[in-house]
């Protein structure tokens, strides 16, 4: 185990304070390698906290809290950080995510049948177009909306207007983080029996850790447009409440 | 009041004594330095200072307990080891908060004083990494925030700075002296590297296979070492030492090394010299006691030329360490860097 031993207590190269920070993908792949372990652990409780289905927005909830205190290069306390963002945003995310899921079925539902009709007059394509648009649109506030809730105080209209506002704003990067959660699903789906442990693995938190990174920017500057301040201290105020 | 009181502490082990029977008196907010070379005891005397080593005889005070038989964790310091010790699972956030969590401190203050020990520190770019991201200075640092954070009246430091290089070595050593003023705690620092300890300590303590050979500031180390071991240990380049024959030359003593006359001017003290009279002693000449040329500062009856064959010239930049050989006795000599023209020729 002497390798082991060695592997664990060698000198690294050292970190330079002033080095250039990381941007977009690069910083997402450097998150990833660092928390890969928390990414796992976390992973599991989204995954164990999901199984009663009521609780899987509080859970999702919760991860993405977890996740933006990770994307903010903070500490993390896995379990304690997890568990006091599941019981704190429980019933907004519960609320929220029925809400979202009802509007998504709603419109999944009209694309379906519009998409019927379609086969037989082409008219009908057009109601399909709003409604897959209005899916793309519903998904990405209800990103925003769950990023926006685990990093600032916010609630009711306010929090929907942040929001909606990040989603208008930052559409591609929002767009981008969700179609690479759809895309793990998917691949999982696809590839199943293979990939029947990626769900158990990576899937919840990686899919949190997506979607909190896509929304981030775009809910750091909605929140600081809404409440009127040029520089908002996103980070800050996001610890303090995780930590709260 | 976190003076420490060491009373004939000895340590054994089996029939093998390793301390032996030391008396210190270590004062409140003192930097004290343990200095020896390797298997002198001083590591074995800081590990029962911290509790890690069991007292074999003697008595161990920490302000007016006597700690003999207190565990560790319930003596109020903090220890830096050599190799770290940080946990490599841990960011450098946790390994810091780890002692506070242990005795249940309050979230809020685990998380105020890492965050103000790492300001200090300047690692608070660190605190979301892990140890194996981390230089050796980085790791130190970070050993040493992990004994600050808990705010101990007493810190122990093992060879602290002996796994970083030169340059690393010299930065840190400053930070730690400056950080003994800040954090106004007593230091108690274990080192085999006397230039640490002439730099750092407020006094030195010199040991040797067990025994204190002396314990005093740095400057009263280097000017009146007690022994020929304290005399050669400190002081880089080390001492001569050259045996003499002590004569008389009227009111005068000589230390006579063949054709070479040594005045013996020992001021008040000459007297100590009459038993020696017409014997053999060791006179110790630190290398800055040589000069290319009669110094204006120093009167010439205390001086005498000496003959001596150079058979090195080291360039140290400021100076020159001249590598010499006389009568079979190898020497060295600090001269100045204008001496470099004169070097050229067989003695000085």
């Amino acid at each position: 185990m002497n390798w082991l031993t060695n592997w664990m207590t060698k000198e690294g190269p050292g970190i330079l304070k002033n080095a250039p920070k990381k941007k977009g993908l690069a910083l997402f792949a450097f998150i990833l390698v660092r928390e890969a372990w928390d990414l796992f652990r976390l992973n599991i409780l989204m995954l164990v906290f999901s199984i009663p289905v009521i609780t899987a927005p509080a859970a999702l909830a919760a991860g993405i809290s977890v996740t933006n205190v990770m994307i903010d290069d903070e500490n993390v306390w896995l379990w304690r950080d997890f568990r006091r963002a599941f019981a704190r945003h429980f019933v907004k995310a519960t609320v929220w995510g029925l809400l979202a899921a009802l509007v998504l079925g709603l419109a999944g539902y009209a694309v379906y049948i519009y998409g019927q009709l379609a086969q037989h007059a082409l008219v009908y394509v057009l109601p399909v177009a709003i409604g897959v648009c209005v899916i793309a649109l519903v998904a990405m506030v209800a990103i925003c909306l769950f990023s926006a809730m685990t990093r600032f105080p916010l609630s009711g209209a306010k929090l929907l207007q942040v929001a909606l506002l990040a989603a208008i704003a930052r559409p591609l990067p929002v767009l981008a983080g969700l179609a690479f959660t759809l895309a793990l699903w998917l691949v999982h789906i696809v590839f199943y029996p293979v990939t029947v442990f990626t769900p158990v693995v990576f899937n919840f938190s990686l899919g949190a850790l997506a979607l909190a990174f896509s929304a981030h920017k775009a809910t750091g500057f909605a929140f600081s447009r809404i409440n009127g301040t040029d520089n908002p201290n996103a980070k800050t105020t996001a610890t303090a409440q995780t930590r709260a | 009041m976190s003076g420490i009181s060491l009373r004939k502490l000895r340590k054994t082990y089996g029939a093998l004594t390793v301390v032996h029977d030391i008396d210190l008196e270590i004062a409140d907010k003192e930097f004290i330095i343990l200095v020896g070379p390797s298997g002198c005891g001083k590591s074995t005397t800081l590990r029962m200072i911290a509790g890690l080593e069991e007292v074999s005889g003697g008595e161990l005070y920490i302000g007016d307990d006597l700690v003999n038989d207190v565990p560790s964790k319930e003596r109020d310091i903090a220890m830096v080891f050599q190799n770290y010790a940080l946990y490599p699972h841990m960011t450098v956030y946790k390994n810091m908060a780890f002692g506070l969590q242990l005795r249940k401190a309050p979230e809020a203050e685990i998380e105020q004083k890492v965050r103000e020990t790492a300001k200090i520190l300047d690692i608070e770019h660190l605190l979301n990494r892990k140890p194996k991201a981390l230089s050796g200075g980085q790791r130190q640092r970070v050993a040493l925030g992990r004994a600050m954070v808990r705010n101990p009246e007493v810190f122990l430091l093992d060879e602290p700075l002996s796994n970083l290089d030169a340059k690393l070595r010299g930065s840190m050593r400053t930070a730690i002296t400056k950080l003994h003023r800040q954090l106004d705690s007593t230091f108690i620092y274990v080192t085999h590297d006397q230039v640490e300890a002439m730099t750092m300590a407020d006094r030195i303590v010199v040991m040797k296979d067990g025994y204190i050979q002396q314990v005093d500031t740095p400057q009263m180390l280097y000017d009146h070492p007690v022994n020929m071991f304290v005399a050669g240990f400190i002081g880089a380049p080390q001492m001569n030492m050259l045996p003499v024959i002590v004569e008389r030359n009227g009111d005068n003593w000589i230390g006579r090394f063949h054709e070479t006359a040594f005045p013996l001017a020992l001021g008040d003290k000459t007297d100590r010299l009459a038993p020696y009279e017409g014997k053999e002693i060791i006179l110790g000449l630190r290398p800055e006691n040589f000069h290319e040329s009669q110094p204006h500062d120093i009167a010439p009856e205390v001086t005498c030329p000496f003959a001596a064959l150079v058979d090195l010239a080291e360039p140290m930049g400021a100076e020159i360490h001249l590598n010499m050989e006389a009568h079979g006795h190898d020497m060295i000599a600090r001269v100045s860097r204008a001496a470099r023209q004169k070097t050229a020729k067989p003695s000085i």
